[in-house]
């Protein structure tokens, strides 16, 4: 049986991420679709503005549909192990929004915790670069840096969020009219290049103490150098998530043709550590239902609709079984309008003849 | 090629105007004509209601869009606000008959076009409010005790001046802004750069 067939384009490119993550020696993680709530209620900010959907089980406990996978993962994960890595391809609910509607958000994606310093956090970036490349669309990511970010951004908490949602939106005339606003400014208004966006860097942040980030930056540049991805990376301080929860390089995959992000990404270490876990953590998800655009094809036609004129039903079994054989796809129905969306309609008489049907 | 929401209205004229002034050739854009997406060789203009200019951009329809800053404040599109037009200037203000106090231990009844900047605005100052959202006509509604006071931009101030009422309180200046698509700023961060650098050049 052809079996490649059958598979759709997302088909296709769920079963080519796996490979490529297995090939990096992740293991496939399943989740449970119910869990208790306590498990978000304490870190519920780590979910994004979307909250969970939440019902008593019968003995009273409030559980909620899985909104999200990286908690449950951490949750798993034992800090005594040297590392662990996950690939998942797992569905989140959520309600959100306009209208608050529950929502089944599908996802893929990796989980990277415990290892060294820099090798993980290079292979889960690389890994992000590799997979928008398997949806066979131009491909971009976005890079920024919420250490980078924090210690600009330095102790002071007033106007913090503002700060925030203003370099969040490339709102580079407003942030000018803030103290310190020219730099948080400049860090939006990088080059598209990546060497030069990092000369620019070292260039404004000398006042500050960001070697080691500026240094995590240049080596993703490097990377991506010697893997011939550089025309699909920049530097981006407007991809920001939870201060809270993330704490080192973070990013944002887009594919032409797409208008919303279809990857995010980053390092979390201080999620674990809220989850007494103290350890290294970086991963990231693709979300399959904003990746759908790259993915459409047109609807497969059945090859044959059978009208059967005949009260013979071995016959027609026959028949069908005989055309399947063949390779073809059947469909018997007597409806012509049903059975015009195939390629080609036969009747089927008594005599076992099939003869071609007019579509008018 | 770009694609461009403008508004309809007065915002759109002197959004045309602008493109102009980059050296664009709008005269199809000016000869009264009711077709809503017009080809300008390397811009594509849609033309829309302004409050749905974000919706456009934020879906990817459009890979830039302008709109009015009070617009964003109320809406809070996932988009970049990549640049200040300057013009359309006005201010998102509370305004009140003049000689107002407030009611103090009542709940405040705010009327608006904008209920959520006004919720947001007054949430921040622990003040109880009851928002009523209105269409249009907003400056009635304290006349005729709809409310205690309203929230919504005001220009020159002349409409408030008749109808007695002042500002009492600013909440945000307003102008155009050029807003961008997120993941087509990653992809035609080129042409939407030219069309920012002919404007601040200007």
């Amino acid at each position: 049986m052809n079996y490649e067939k059958v598979l759709s384009r997302e088909d296709r490119a769920v079963i080519a991420l796996r490979a490529l993550y297995e090939q990096y020696g992740y293991s496939g993680f399943r989740i449970e679709k119910f869990e208790p709530y306590d498990l978000y209620r304490e870190n519920k900010n780590f979910l994004t503005a979307e909250t969970a959907i939440t019902f008593p089980d019968s003995r009273g406990r409030l559980m909620a549909l899985k909104p999200d996978v990286t908690m449950s993962i951490v949750k798993s994960f034992d800090p005594k192990d040297v590392s662990a890595k996950w690939h998942y391809t797992e569905s989140v609910f959520r309600r959100g929004g306009v209208t608050e509607e529950f929502r089944e958000i599908r996802q893929i994606g990796i989980e990277y915790l415990g290892g060294e310093k820099t090798y993980p956090q290079l292979e889960v970036i690389l890994l992000a670069m590799k997979s928008l490349d398997i949806f066979e669309a131009e491909g971009v990511l976005a890079i920024g840096h919420m250490g980078l970010l924090r210690k600009v951004l330095g102790d002071t908490q007033e106007h913090r969020d503002e700060l925030l949602s203003l370099l969040r939106r490339k709102n580079a005339h407003d942030l000018k009219k803030y103290e310190k606003g020219e730099v948080f400014a400049s860090l939006i208004e990088l080059p598209a290049d990546p060497d030069r966006a990092l000369d620019h860097l070292r260039e404004m942040l000398q006042a500050y103490d960001v070697e080691k980030e500026l240094h995590e930056l240049s080596a993703v540049v490097e990377l991506m150098h010697a893997h011939g991805y550089i025309k699909q990376l920049r530097l981006d301080f407007s991809v920001i998530h939870n201060l809270d929860y993330y704490n080192g390089l973070v990013f944002q995959g887009f594919l032409s043709g797409v208008p919303k992000v279809v990857l995010n990404g980053g390092r979390y270490d201080q999620l674990l550590e809220k989850m007494d876990r103290s350890a290294r953590a970086i991963g990231f998800a693709i979300y399959l239902d904003e990746v759908a655009p790259v993915l459409a094809q047109p609807i497969e036609k059945i090859d044959v609709a059978i009208m059967c004129r005949t009260e013979n039903m071995p016959l027609l079994f026959e028949t069908v079984e005989r055309l399947i054989q063949e390779g073809k796809s059947v469909r018997v129905c007597d409806d012509l309008k049903v059975a015009s969306r195939a390629n080609t309609i036969y009747a089927l008489y008594d005599d076992g003849k099939l003869e071609e049907v007019s579509r008018a | 090629m770009l694609k461009m929401a403008i508004p309809t209205g007065r915002m759109g004229e002197a959004v045309i105007e602008a493109l102009e002034r980059t050296g664009l050739d709008c005269r199809q854009l000016k000869n009264g004509s009711r077709k809503l997406i017009q080809d300008l060789g390397s811009l594509q203009i849609i033309r829309v209601k302004p409050s749905d200019v974000a919706v456009y951009v934020e879906h990817g329809v459009a890979d830039v869009g302008i709109i009015g800053k009070d617009i964003l404040l109320e809406t809070e599109p996932d988009v970049f606000e990549l640049f200040d037009l300057g013009f359309g200037a006005c201010r998102m203000s509370v305004a009140a008959p003049k000689g107002y106090e407030d009611p103090g231990k009542e709940i405040l009844r705010v009327a608006t076009k904008y209920p959520h900047t006004a919720t947001k605005h007054f949430a921040a100052k622990n003040r109880p409010t009851e928002i009523i959202a209105l269409n249009g006509s907003i400056e009635i509604a304290p006349l005729v005790g709809l409310s205690h006071v309203i929230v919504d931009i005001v220009e020159t101030g002349t409409t408030l001046r008749e109808n007695g009422l002042e500002i009492v309180e600013v909440i945000a200046p307003s102008s155009a802004r050029c807003i961008a698509n997120k993941a087509s700023y990653q992809f035609k961060r080129d042409e939407i750069d030219a069309l920012l650098d002919a404007w601040s050049e200007k």
